[in-house]
């Protein structure tokens, strides 16, 4: 698991330990699936929830799977804690590559 | 078996121990695949097929794979697709095309990236731009997509080389005589 960071939140009434996004999982958000109109597909949102309980751990998961069939936790509150989670965590994709510039010209274009 | 620059054959890596398959795409996809927010490191993804693609995606989210695992078969399907050029010079060359001085001088020459193999694709467009430069820029050229991008490890060209071959070998080199 590449994770480097966790918090406590307040998630229905309790205290839980979410870790922060990971690179891979920023990788998956920034390629969530899209419609025509460039909004979120469907799959987008399965994205979420899969980053969800990447973030909160299988323990946890299990928890807030069972309050949304029982209806005790809303999909309203998921992605509240998904946004808290975004806003702990605030990280790029590391770069591997450097710039190039094309022969005979003063142009330097960049590669990553 | 060498890979043909010419042919339309699949690209087979390995993703935590087991083997994705990635079809043939034309130079124009892959220089849409290099463009994509992933970088190098995610460049598997939008150049695998749809399922392959949300498999990767849920095994992201689910930090079942890591962002290391991917850049490996990333840089492993860039070495793989293109014969002849290591990943990081390849993807450099392919970021280069989205340049309007190379789609400029592509097009006029009559090349089209929807209908040429990425190998040819990308060995074009490096000799296209090493085409009527001084040998001074030739050399600037090649020296700065060769450099091998921070944190990656290269194996060496010069191998058990000795110093006397190395020097002979740089001098030989455009510019540096």
């Amino acid at each position: 698991m590449d994770t480097d960071k966790t918090f406590k939140t307040r998630f229905n009434g309790r205290s839980i330990t979410v870790e922060t996004v990971s690179v891979g999982q920023t990788v998956a958000l920034g390629t969530m699936p899209k419609d025509e109109n460039g909004d979120l597909a469907s799959g987008g949102v399965m994205t979420i929830l899969l980053v969800v309980e990447g973030c909160v751990g299988p323990d946890e998961w299990a928890l807030i799977r069972d309050g949304l069939a029982r209806k005790t936790v809303s999909i309203e509150d998921v992605m509240s804690l998904f946004g808290k989670i975004l806003e702990k965590s605030a990280k790029s994709v590391p770069g591997t590559a450097t710039s190039v510039e094309i022969p005979g010209t003063f142009k330097a274009v960049s590669a990553e | 078996m060498t890979r043909s620059p010419y042919g339309p054959d699949p690209v087979v890596v390995e993703l935590q121990g087991s083997f994705v398959h990635v079809p043939h795409r034309c130079a124009a996809e892959w220089i849409a695949a290099a463009s994509d927010t992933t970088g190098p490191s995610g460049i598997l993804m939008p150049l695998a097929r749809p399922t392959t693609r949300e498999t990767i995606r849920e095994s992201l989210a689910l930090r079942t794979l890591t962002y290391e695992e991917l850049t490996e078969a990333s840089y492993a399907l860039m070495t793989e697709a293109i014969p002849g050029f290591s990943w990081w010079q390849a993807y450099r060359l392919l970021m280069l095309s989205n340049d309007h001085l190379v789609v400029g001088r592509a097009t006029l020459s009559g090349l089209d990236p929807w209908a040429l193999t990425v190998t040819q694709w990308v060995s074009a467009v490096y000799v296209m731009l090493k085409q009527n430069t001084s040998d001074k820029d030739q050399f600037k050229f090649d020296a700065a997509l060769d450099e091998v991008p921070e944190g990656v490890e290269a194996d060496s060209d010069w191998g058990d080389m000795s110093f006397d071959q190395m020097v002979a070998n740089a001098r030989s080199t455009p510019g540096m005589s």
